[in-house]
């Protein structure tokens, strides 16, 4: 009976930890892109990097990006200062097992160099967890309504992040600036951790936990729980985002602006939203590119805000880098159809790669639209009677895609080989080597990544003048 | 992809900020990439301009006819 009333006074105990309401006044502080300055004190070149879901392959493949990136020297500049292609890395959007790195990176640097293979990739994350929830003194909490296996998670991952929060992002005062994207279970599209979306809930990002972000985003269907956000009310200060009235006006213009702006408008209606649940970013995006391609279509994003004022950034490159979502299936190497756990994995994961390979489009779409305008301007200045009538663009930034996929693998063998790697949080050392590996092989062989090095490559010194003859 | 153009007709070759949704997202006489919708157009600095803002529908203008917002 005593064990009975301990057992539920402690699961009635038990409770998630809330988000901060935003302060009356408004920070001099928050997590955004433009609070962070840029690594080498410019923005001419600005890399943004995508690292997709996946699990631990998802994270390795990350890692091994950015280590070819490390490896990767450049010269910038106008006084020819040596570099690494890594130091020029401003921002990263991840989800899921991308996140981890994305998260690890921004936190500690160069660290992960170190340590990254020992603190997460070569654990047995999944074991831990399921050892975590089995553990009886957390069965109460489970027990509560409030309490649940992603929170278990979070505090697992406390341990990756040493706790952490975006404070200390924001201490850190160095780029990149991490977009960690999740996924709205009420509305089904993107949930970002930046200060922008949680101005929208009332809520202040510098106290949340990073390992809490990072759960959200990879918080897998079924396997994990929603994680919850009380939806608080904004303080006198705020103001939302002009394109959420606009957007109302724009369904028969722009479905997807309309759309998106409807869903945002959501957290501002405290009372029918006073909760926010969120889980693995992948339900929504599975590359966390479409947040970046935002801040590029959108006026007021920071990418928009560099293509389109004068001097900010002569190169905008995206490299997406993505694990893809699963195993190939074999579904139909059998006449019976696949069981009830198969489709609902399925069902979960289809989706992901579909919306991938068009979004990886959309930005390709916006890229070749840009570069055929400027081709366009160049040949009506170069037939009009007065050139400098035809209006022209503030700067001259040249955008770069590079897309660095386990698909792209030429060798049979060994693309179905990584392909096979399952996308779980416990994954042998080998695979992981053979992931990291591959990543940069992949950049290696990336025609787009090539044409990026060659055009940052530093034009040949002009021959020394012969010394005149008398 | 839309194009706009925002010109200050009062001195037509000075460049002053252009403010979309209250942000600075480019400068006058220059064409600004954006997405096609409905934007509220003003400029940054001085308010020696009227009117003080411009609500737009930009939609299916293109680099070499874009959408085109005067202030004076």
């Amino acid at each position: 009976m005593l064990a009975a009333a301990a057992v539920s006074a402690l699961a009635s105990c038990a409770h998630y930890p809330k988000t901060a309401q935003l302060p009356p006044q408004k920070p001099a502080a928050r997590y955004g892109f433009e609070q962070i300055p840029a690594p080498a004190a410019d923005d001419d070149l600005l890399v943004c990097v995508t690292f997709s879901g996946g699990g631990t392959r998802a994270a390795a493949f990350a890692y091994g990006v950015l280590l070819k990136l490390r490896d990767t020297p450049i010269v910038r500049g106008k006084d020819g200062r040596h570099e690494t292609l890594l130091d020029e890395v401003d921002c990263i959007s991840s989800v899921s097992g991308g996140s981890f790195t994305a998260a690890y990176y921004a936190l500690f640097g160069a660290r992960i160099f170190q340590d990254y293979r020992r603190v997460f990739l070569d654990r047995d994350i999944e074991g831990e967890l399921f050892w975590k929830a089995a553990n009886p003194f957390n069965w109460p909490r489970l027990l509560s309504p409030y309490f649940s296996r992603i929170d278990l998670a979070a505090e697992l991952y406390g341990g990756v992040f040493q706790n952490k929060t975006y404070a200390d992002l924001l201490a850190g005062a160095h780029r990149p600036y991490i977009i960690l994207n999740a996924t709205d279970l009420a509305t089904g599209d993107g949930f970002e951790f930046t200060q922008d979306q949680f101005d929208l809930i009332g809520s202040d990002l510098a106290a949340l936990p990073i390992a809490r972000a990072v759960a959200a985003s990879s918080a897998f269907p079924f396997l994990l729980t929603p994680i919850t956000f009380t939806n608080h009310a904004e303080p006198d200060w705020y103001k939302p985002p002009g394109a959420l009235k606009h957007a109302a006006n724009d369904y028969y213009v722009n479905r997807r602006r309309y759309t998106w702006a409807l869903h945002q408008r959501t957290y501002l209606d405290k009372e029918s939203t006073a909760y926010v649940h969120v889980m693995d970013g992948g339900l929504a995006d599975n590359i966390g590119l479409r947040a970046l391609e935002r801040q590029l279509v959108d006026p007021t994003g920071f990418l928009s805000q560099r293509y389109n004022k004068k001097g900010k950034a002569s190169r905008i490159v995206f490299i997406v880098v993505d694990s893809k979502s699963g195993e190939p299936s074999t579904y139909n190497k059998e006449e019976s159809p696949p069981g009830l756990l198969d489709v609902a994995f399925k069902t979960a994961t289809t989706s992901m790669d579909n919306f991938s390979a068009e979004t990886i489009e959309f930005l390709r779409d916006r890229q070749r639209e840009l570069d055929q305008a400027r081709q366009d301007i160049e040949a009506c200045k170069a037939i009009a009677c007065k050139p400098s009538d035809v209006a022209d663009f503030a700067g001259k930034t040249e955008i770069h895609v590079i897309d660095v996929n386990l698909e792209a693998i030429a060798d049979c063998d060994q693309r179905a080989r990584l392909l096979s790697i399952g996308t779980n949080f416990s994954l042998h050392s080998t695979d992981v080597d053979q992931l990291i590996r591959a990543a940069g092989d992949l950049l290696d062989q990336n025609p787009d990544f090539q044409s990026l090095l060659k055009a940052l490559r530093p034009p040949p010194a002009a021959p020394p003048t012969p010394p005149a003859t008398k | 992809m839309e194009f706009l153009l925002v010109v200050y007709g009062r001195e037509p070759d000075v460049e002053r900020d252009v403010l979309i949704d209250g942000v600075a997202a480019g400068i006058t006489n220059h064409l600004i990439t954006l997405d096609s919708g409905t934007y509220t157009v003003s400029l940054d600095g001085d308010s020696n301009f009227t009117p003080v803002e411009q609500e737009i529908l930009v939609n299916g203008s293109s680099p070499l006819r874009p959408m085109k917002v005067k202030f004076v």
